[in-house]
């Protein structure tokens, strides 16, 4: 730990913070990709054990608002810092709110996974979520060194993101149109893959964040928006 | 960013205590109406700063100012400048509560009485109430005017000497440290009095609380090594300055 402060306690104090927010971000990390590979292997094994991890996500986010709430109090944080504490508040929430989408991932693959459908393979899926795991892995690493350049390539990223959620949507669109037998799995797998896009949008809030520590001001630009899933009209 | 002339204008204020240089030009428009902070640590020259504003360092031996300071346009340190009554119009509250050893009611009409601003017994009455209302301390004095005002809690001291700042009409008070010496439920009141009287005062205050400049000021200038390194609204100041070592300071970062 590089002491900064005067006070060493408070250094102490906001690496306490990022040491939560850390392991907050591995967690929902974890889920995510633990519910990923649910549904790519087709096992439904440890889809109980994910939905049961989640309350650690909670417990966790619960444990660093309060902690932070006490550094805030305590040290009357100013600039840089001010900032660097209301970011891990708000970086917390973020991966808890990842850690939900992960639940609620594995649940929905749970009935896709019973029905045995064969959709496609999945392969736009599996592209959509392994981009969205890149983006987490980079925007925690980001977080931990401060890198806002690093974050900014998160940021850039969600345009991919959004294109193949939108193309993956007319893809499952088409397949409830050729094959409505399996239209309820196909649904699930509609909410599946606009879960992973959120997901794709919180590790861009997050990038987001970090580059607000760093420089006092969000990033300029307005971020390229790519995702037309919500005007797609198939012709069934 | 607001248009209206300066009230108070600084040009490359420079002064020495002897040989020894304390401050090194300084620049600043400081707005009417408003309450400026200055901050810095200590020796960093902005109490210096603040008493070359009513020329108090006049009285300090050895001490020199150069560059040019004007109020509403006028030259402070011109000769033709009457420093009493310019330190009517500029009117200063000091660190420690300094009551005249005197009742409360003179300590509030000794200023109006030597300048001569009444012209009788009832109007210096309601010139010694009206100063003690906008102090804030009327409610708590009203019925013992005659008493000494060194039988005030600090808090009301520090009230009472503001009274008898205003009780001159001033145009700009400066406050070096006004709360240093007080509790936090009188900080607080001499806080929300500051907020009451910027409405006609231009404010000048010195404090070594961050939280305090934070909450009371609508400009910031952090003052480094006779320096005044940084300069702007308290909003970004104190939540993303430009300047590095303003930043040091106000996280209390080692420099």
């Amino acid at each position: 730990m590089i002491r900064q402060h005067i006070v060493s306690a408070f250094d102490k104090d906001l690496s306490e913070l990022n040491h939560l927010v850390s392991r907050l971000g591995g967690l929902a990390e974890r889920q995510f990709d633990a519910a990923v590979q649910a549904l790519e292997t087709r096992n439904t094994e440890n889809i109980d054990a994910i939905i049961a991890a989640d309350k650690e996500l909670d417990a966790l986010e619960f444990e660093l608002n309060e902690r932070a709430i006490e550094v805030i109090a305590r040290r009357s944080p100013m600039a840089k810092d001010l900032r660097h504490i209301i970011v891990a508040l708000r970086v917390a929430a973020s991966l808890e709110r990842i850690g939900d989408y992960a639940k609620n991932i594995a649940k929905r693959s749970r009935v896709i996974i019973e029905q045995e459908v064969k959709i496609g393979d999945n392969l736009s899926i599996s592209r959509m979520a392994e981009l969205v795991q890149q983006m987490i892995n980079k925007v925690l690493d980001a977080y931990t060194t401060g890198d806002a350049e690093l974050a900014m390539e998160v940021w850039e990223s969600d345009m991919d993101v959004d294109q193949l959620h939108t193309s993956l949507f007319r893809e499952i669109l088409l397949k409830i149109s050729e094959d409505p037998a399996h239209v309820s799995s196909s649904s699930q797998l509609l909410f599946v893959a606009k879960n992973i896009e959120r997901i794709g949008d919180f590790a861009t809030g997050i990038a987001e964040q970090i580059y607000f520590v760093k420089h006092g001001v969000m990033p300029d630009d307005e971020r390229p928006k790519a995702d037309q899933s919500s005007s797609v009209n198939v012709e069934l | 960013m607001t248009t209206t002339p300066a009230k108070i204008t600084t040009r490359d204020v420079t002064v020495y205590y002897g040989d020894a240089q304390a401050l090194h030009g300084i620049d600043m428009d400081i707005q009417a109406n408003q309450v400026t902070a200055l901050i810095g640590p200590s020796g960093c020259g902005k109490s210096t700063f603040l008493r070359c504003i009513n020329r108090m360092n006049d009285v300090i031996e050895d001490c020199r100012v150069g560059g040019s300071i004007s109020i509403d346009g006028q030259d402070i340190y011109d000769g033709s400048i009457d420093v009493v009554e310019l330190r009517a119009r500029v009117g200063m509250v000091f660190q420690k509560p300094n009551p005249f050893p005197k009742s409360i009611y003179e300590n509030v009409a000794y200023g109006p009485r030597i300048h001569g601003l009444a012209e009788n017994k009832s109007e210096l009455d309601h010139m010694v109430e009206t100063s003690l209302r906008r102090a804030g301390l009327w409610q708590e004095v009203s019925d013992r005017l005659h008493t000494s005002g060194s039988g005030l809690s600090g808090g009301q001291q520090q009230r009472l000497c503001i009274a008898r700042t205003i009780a001159v009409n001033p145009n700009v008070v400066l406050m070096d440290e006004p709360c240093s010496a007080l509790d936090p439920i009188a900080t607080a009141v001499i806080e929300e009095l500051i907020e009451e009287l910027r409405a006609d005062y231009t404010i000048v205050i010195v404090t070594h609380s961050m939280q305090q400049a934070a909450r009371v000021s609508q400009r910031t200038a952090y003052f480094h090594l006779g320096n005044l390194v940084e300069q702007g609204d308290t909003d970004s100041i104190f939540t993303n300055p430009a300047n590095k070592q303003t930043e040091a300071y106000i996280s209390g970062k080692i420099g």
